[in-house]
């Protein structure tokens, strides 16, 4: 029975193989945990799929392959090689190398390995299999145009021109997938594992040694993802100071109730929801929290903020669900707080933070990633006034929140401080229009300049 | 006066198939034709030159090789009147098919010359009075007619193809001008039943727009035969007398029974009335149309000889019914003129489709080509039949084929797979891999895909 590269998140097109759990002659039930694979989005530990011995390890620690392609294979304990000379077991799956699978890395033998063994098979041609193969094209994500919707050449080399043209995926040896099956000492080395993240080289160059950074999956993820949305989303800016200061008169009661009766505040609720570091403490909530409140309350009134622009169609959300930026190591990393607008600030504030723990720790996992409607970035911790942030595609928008800053402003005929905190919503001009932008925005606004309303 | 979704004028194999498809998406159509069902094709070109040919292939087979064969045949011969008649036979029954599958799709035949009369309007000029029908949309579907070469007029002695393949009388000699593929096939024919052929091109090679390397294997086989060529030759000029014809070829002068025309053919669109319906053509005559066959003027679409591309009856058909499905709305897929196959049924026959070598070097590719001869399949020396050869030119990036090309006696047939695998984008590792019977001649196609990395078995 073969083991193969499963898919882990939605956008998985590769993954790595960290760490085997288990090793050669090992016992394994199904839900044994099996493997750690670092996907595009974080490392995951996968469970064996069926049960038996592992009889071969097919992809050592450090390969990337396609998804599909067989990492290990689990039969009878009498299947396993004896220890002489079984390097040579992983290449035997080829056979006699087919004409085709003869040269290039792109070759496959005819019966492509990848279609079988993958659930929910994608009509394409072997030539447009070839190519996306070669290119690093997920066949899966492509509208086919050939009869049937079947993925032809053309189809696959207008995605490889568009992700040339957004300086995506380009080609590079890096996201080629190694071939099948490698046999450690016969694989060149372009094939071979990928490049050690942050392992580093300093060729000299005219300005002075150049230390290259090999990107790890998840930036080579962001960096894409980044240049696509940027190269593809028509994003404009709608910019707005808000008047935090209720926000902050609020905020300093509940902290003052807090400190009345520790220990007290968090609800059971909020432990639920997933390991808060501090137990006892009560949750205050943050600033941020309550701009993603606020969002998630006006992304239910403003359907098309809650959308996406996908493939010349607008496709409209029945649940909110925000994704919230944090800075992560190296990595930028959004994980979704779900039902948004459903859930209490206090609730939002502990799953925040619990999230934002797991980000750090590295145990986020690809469903906490993904499902995002909207994203709220903040980097008003680092003095930042305001700024544009890059829409996480297809997402309508993204709002950018700067610093909260006490400010003269102008209220009633006088100058008087108020706490002042610059925001940027930035649009997808595809499916969120200045006017409706604009008037989100203003929504947004008025919540957190009468913050009663978020506690409602 | 009658209205219709669609009107057809002509009815060869773009037309007829055009009528029939619009029938199936449930229009009422009527088909235009001055002459018979089935156009020039069925009754004066394709069919007759097939019918006429296959007699050749089997007198010769029987003649030449029926010792081989084990046949003891003796006083072996040509009998003209009942080729002809044949001939005739197939056309007439070929053509009665046409007629009944028109009938079964409730298709109004209207015999008469039609020409575009307004917006939507087709005037038919019959035996009576002629008429005026409406019509949503107009297909034109008239074909194409020979061109005679510039200066030489055609008469009883100067023919064009249809001339040769009617002749009353199997002749002693011909000269042929023009060893494209409807020349090729008339200088085999004839050549095979005993006639002396002297073959004109003025180009350097036989069947110039072939590969090469596939004119090489049937220059062979016309010598064999007993076919002077003589390439890089012009026709100059011709003198009848009244027993025939001496045809000043470069600078020697054949004499022959006739001379047969079998050169350019021009779109037949002089009764149309093009201009005034404000249908635009290039300066040849050629009616301009976008890739979903829709001229310049609102309703009305053009296919097969009268367009862009190869003048071949099966690329009509699909612009026929692609057509048709553009008028009435439903889904279609341009045609591809790279995968229209071409096919010469001379002796070898000859079949290609895409690039050939040449080509797909100068746009670029990195080739790789698997050459396979038929001598190598087993079928090969079954059939005593190893002249021949298939070559695949590919493409090493990603194992595309880019064209195909085959010679021998079932290539036109054999051609087919190999469309078959370029449209669906199969590539020469996956056609490698296909079984294919034995013992049969397109085991040679199989071992000419594995040769393009080397790997035939047979070789």
């Amino acid at each position: 029975m073969d083991v193969v590269m499963p898919r882990l998140s939605d956008s998985m097109e590769e993954g790595t193989v960290l760490k085997w759990l288990k090793s050669v002659g090992d016992e394994v039930a199904v839900g044994d945990e099996l493997v750690e694979i670092e996907t595009d989005k974080a490392n995951m530990v996968y469970e064996a799929p069926d049960p038996g011995t592992l009889v071969e390890i097919v992809a050592e620690e450090g390969a990337t392959l396609a998804i599909g392609e067989v990492i290990a294979r689990v039969g009878d304990a009498g299947e396993v090689p004896s220890s002489n000379g079984d390097g040579a077991g992983a290449a035997s799956e080829d056979g006699g190398a087919a004409p085709g699978a003869a040269e290039g890395g792109g070759a496959t033998p005819p019966a492509a390995t990848t279609d079988g063994a993958s659930p929910g098979r994608v009509k394409a041609s072997p030539i447009a299999r070839r190519i996306a193969r070669d290119r690093g094209i997920d066949l899966a994500a492509l509208a086919g145009s050939g009869p049937g919707g079947r993925v032809i050449k053309s189809d696959v080399e207008r995605a490889v021109a568009a992700a040339d043209a957004g300086g995506g995926t380009g080609g590079g040896p890096a996201v080629v997938s190694a071939t099948p099956g490698p046999p450690p000492a016969a694989a060149p080395a372009a094939a071979s594992a990928a490049p050690t993240p942050g392992a580093s080289e300093k060729p000299e160059t005219a300005k002075g040694t150049a230390e290259v950074v090999e990107l790890s999956k998840l930036q080579q993820t962001v960096s894409r993802r980044m240049a696509e949305s940027k190269a593809t989303a028509p994003h404009f800016y709608l910019q707005a100071e808000i008047d935090m200061t209720s926000c902050v008169d609020g905020r300093e009661r509940l902290k003052a109730s807090a400190k009345a009766a520790p220990g007290r505040v968090s609800g059971p609720k909020v432990r639920e929801a997933g390991g808060m570091p501090e137990e006892a403490a009560p949750v205050v909530p943050t600033y941020n929290d309550m701009v993603v409140k606020a969002c998630a309350l006006a992304l239910r009134e403003f359907p098309r903020a809650n959308g996406a622009y996908r493939d010349g169609r607008i496709e409209l959300y029945s649940r909110v669900n925000v994704g919230v930026a944090v800075a992560a190591q190296d990595a930028l990393v959004v994980p979704t707080l779900f039902d948004a607008d459903l859930k209490g600030l206090r609730q939002i504030s502990a799953e925040t933070r619990a999230l934002a723990a797991r980000v750090r720790s590295g145990e986020i996992t690809p469903p906490e990633l993904s499902g995002g409607t909207f994203t709220v970035s903040n980097l008003g911790m680092y003095g930042v006034s305001n700024f544009h942030a890059v829409i996480n595609t297809p997402q309508a928008g993204i709002l950018a929140v700067g610093e909260l800053k006490q400010k003269p402003a102008v209220v009633d005929d006088e100058v008087v401080p108020r706490h002042l905190m610059g925001v940027t919503l930035a649009c997808d001009h595809r499916i969120l229009y200045g006017a409706d932008g604009a008037q989100f925005l203003a929504r947004v606004r008025a919540l957190l300049e009468e913050p009663l309303g978020l506690a409602l | 006066m009658s209205a219709y979704d669609t009107i057809v004028i002509g009815g060869g194999p773009g037309g007829y198939v055009a009528a029939i498809r619009a029938a199936q998406l449930g229009q009422k159509i009527a088909v235009v034709e001055r002459d018979k069902a089935g156009g020039r094709c069925l009754n004066y070109a394709c069919i007759p030159a097939k019918t006429v040919l296959h007699t050749a292939e089997v007198y010769a087979e029987v003649a030449a090789d029926g010792a081989e064969l084990g046949i003891k045949a003796t006083g072996v011969a040509i009998d003209w009147k009942a080729v002809q008649a044949r001939r005739e036979k197939v056309s007439t029954t070929l053509e009665g098919g046409v007629t009944m599958l028109w009938k079964k799709n409730k298709i109004d035949f209207l015999a008469g010359e039609a020409s575009l009369a307004g917006a939507g309007k087709v005037k038919v000029a019959g035996s009576g009075k002629p008429e005026t029908h409406e019509a949503k949309a107009i297909i034109l579907a008239t074909g194409s007619v020979p061109m005679p070469i510039p200066g030489i007029e055609f008469s009883e002695r100067v023919i064009d193809t249809w001339g040769a393949w009617s002749l009353p009388k199997l002749p002693k000699a011909l000269v042929v001008a023009g060893a494209g593929a409807s020349g090729s096939e008339i200088a085999s024919a004839y050549a095979r039943m005993g006639v002396k052929v002297t073959l004109v091109e003025m180009l350097g090679q036989l069947l110039p727009a072939e590969d090469p390397d596939m004119a090489r294997v049937v220059e062979r086989q016309f010598k064999a035969d007993g076919i002077e060529l003589m390439l890089e030759t012009k026709v100059e000029g011709v003198k009848e007398t009244k027993t025939g014809v001496t045809v000043k070829a470069g600078d020697k002068d054949v004499k022959a029974d006739h001379l047969v025309i079998a050169g350019g053919r021009r779109p037949d669109t002089d009764a149309l009335g093009l201009d005034a319906a404000g249908v635009k053509t290039e300066e040849n005559g050629t009616v301009i149309v976008d890739d979903h066959q829709r001229t310049s003027a609102e309703g009305v679409y053009a296919i097969g000889d009268l367009v862009r591309g190869p003048a071949l009856a099966h690329k009509a058909s699909l612009e026929g019914e692609i057509a048709v499905e553009t008028a009435a709305g439903a889904e279609t897929h341009p045609i591809n003129l790279n995968l229209v196959p071409g096919a010469t049924f001379c002796h070898p026959q000859v079949a290609s489709v895409g690039l050939t070598e040449a080509q797909a070097r100068e746009a670029g590719h990195e080739v790789k080509v698997g050459k396979f001869k038929l001598g190598g399949a087993g079928a090969s020396v079954v059939y005593d039949d190893r002249a021949g050869l298939v070559k695949i030119v590919g493409d090493a990036a990603y194992g595309e084929i880019l064209g195909a090309h085959i010679v021998g006696n079932i290539a036109c047939d054999m051609i087919s797979e190999l469309v078959d695998v370029i449209a669906l984008e199969g590539g020469y590792p996956e056609l490698a891999r296909i079984i294919h019977p034995h013992p049969t001649m397109s085991e040679a196609v199989l071992d000419a895909a594995r040769a393009v990395e080397g790997s035939a078995i047979h070789a």
